[in-house]
């Protein structure tokens, strides 16, 4: 049966089959190679833009400043106005879950309190992960990375109630006597209320 | 009667304690401190005692975590300070007082780290009667049970420039029968994770 339809008319329908086929294989190559042009003009642009926020990103990150003992002594000193330093580590995973509330914090009280975050990290992480962090945060407050061999000293000199866990965060008031400080997470409303008492003094 | 007073003493024993380790300042465990016997449960939930599990030469007791960055870069040196100093009869004892890590979880990080015990402290009871602040933080008491350094293991958290070796030190002075220099130091790692008091 099969036979008679490639017969029809006494003529053999099968070179025209063979043909179509070639010229419909042909287009269909030709549109998939188009698409795939397409698709690398797409990838290249797609790196280019990618190229562009990096670079943007790196020229934008927070400077962060190394300090050793000395130097943190000198941030302990008030400038006339309250102090609020927060201690951290980008390996801390509760510091990093608090920091979002330092921010608000910072931009509430900047002005009026004098807010400072000195990470506690590897010296090597101070022009990658620290900054990278602040960056992602878009944190404006002065920041600080405390590289000292005596660590345990350090610690004492800031307050007589850390002993070393991070996060911790200590106010002092405008003489550099210790208002208030809180081993652990800060909670956002407990630090205003802090922040907002010793303004009131 | 007997029982009801049986009762009563047991309530104001726990009312007690409770009130004891809530109005505790941090950092109330100095050094000089004898330690009364403590009853933990270990991974596998029994019960173990300091008094059982302490060397003839004393006890090191340190606070651990599975997930924290700076106990892990530890663990080697705590594996290597519990061989070799588990020979001279001080013997090393794992504490977990982090209420954000599962049993299940503390029980196969210390099967895979650690030669020690490891004990459950639930509610972080023994971390508050001690004062402990972070992990990995340690507390090295004499076989009397006499607390004769607190604090890190070295001055270095990545092991990458260590110039202090505080426990090392403390240990020698102690088994010599020496002075210990430095009887306390600061212990910067991450925060133990108390349960919220209400």
């Amino acid at each position: 049966m099969n036979i008679h339809i490639f017969k029809a008319k006494g003529i053999s329908l099968l070179p025209f089959l063979i043909l179509i086929s070639f010229l419909l294989f042909s287009f269909t190559t030709e549109v998939s190679a188009q698409s795939r042009k397409v698709k690398k003009v797409v990838s290249k642009k797609k790196k280019v833009v990618v190229k562009k926020i990096v670079s943007q990103d790196l020229k934008n990150l927070p400077k962060i400043t190394q300090i050793d003992i000395a130097e943190l002594k000198n941030l302990l000193k008030p400038n006339g106005k309250p102090i609020l330093l927060n201690f951290w580590a980008t390996w801390c995973e509760p510091c990093v879950k608090e920091f979002p509330d330092l921010i608000k914090i910072d931009e509430m009280y900047r002005g009026k309190i004098d807010f400072y975050t000195i990470s506690m990290d590897d010296l090597s992480e101070i022009d990658q992960d620290v900054p990278k962090f602040l960056g992602k945060m878009n944190a404006k407050m002065p920041s600080f990375l405390l590289k000292t061999q005596d660590e345990s000293s350090a610690v004492s000199l800031v307050s007589k109630n850390w002993h070393g866990g991070l996060p911790f965060t200590v106010l002092l008031d405008e003489n550099g006597i210790e208002f208030f400080s809180k081993n652990g997470i800060v909670k956002l409303n407990v630090l205003q209320n802090k922040i907002d008492n010793l303004l009131r003094k | 009667m007997k029982r009801l007073s049986l009762i009563f003493t047991a309530l104001m024993l726990v009312c007690g304690s409770v009130f004891t380790s809530g109005t505790k300042a941090e950092g109330e465990f100095p050094v000089g401190t004898t330690v009364e016997n403590f009853k933990l449960p270990d991974t596998s939930g029994s019960i173990k005692s300091f008094n059982d599990l302490k060397g003839e030469k004393g006890a090191i007791v340190v606070f651990l975590s599975v997930q924290c960055p700076v106990v892990k870069s530890y663990d080697e040196r705590i594996v290597q300070l519990a061989a070799e100093y588990g020979k001279k009869g001080i013997n090393f004892i794992g504490i977990n007082s982090n209420s954000t890590e599962t049993t299940e979880k503390v029980k196969s990080h210390a099967e895979e780290k650690y030669a020690f015990p490891v004990l459950i402290d639930k509610g972080n009871v023994l971390a508050d009667q001690f004062a402990a602040n972070a992990t990995p933080e340690v507390l090295y008491f004499d076989a009397s049970g006499k607390l004769l350094y607190r604090g890190a293991i070295d001055n270095s958290r990545n092991g990458d420039s260590i110039t202090a070796t505080y426990l090392r030190d403390a240990l020698d002075a102690g088994i010599a029968n020496k002075e210990i220099k430095k009887t306390s130091t600061n212990a910067v790692g991450c925060s133990i994770k108390r349960l919220e008091k209400k």
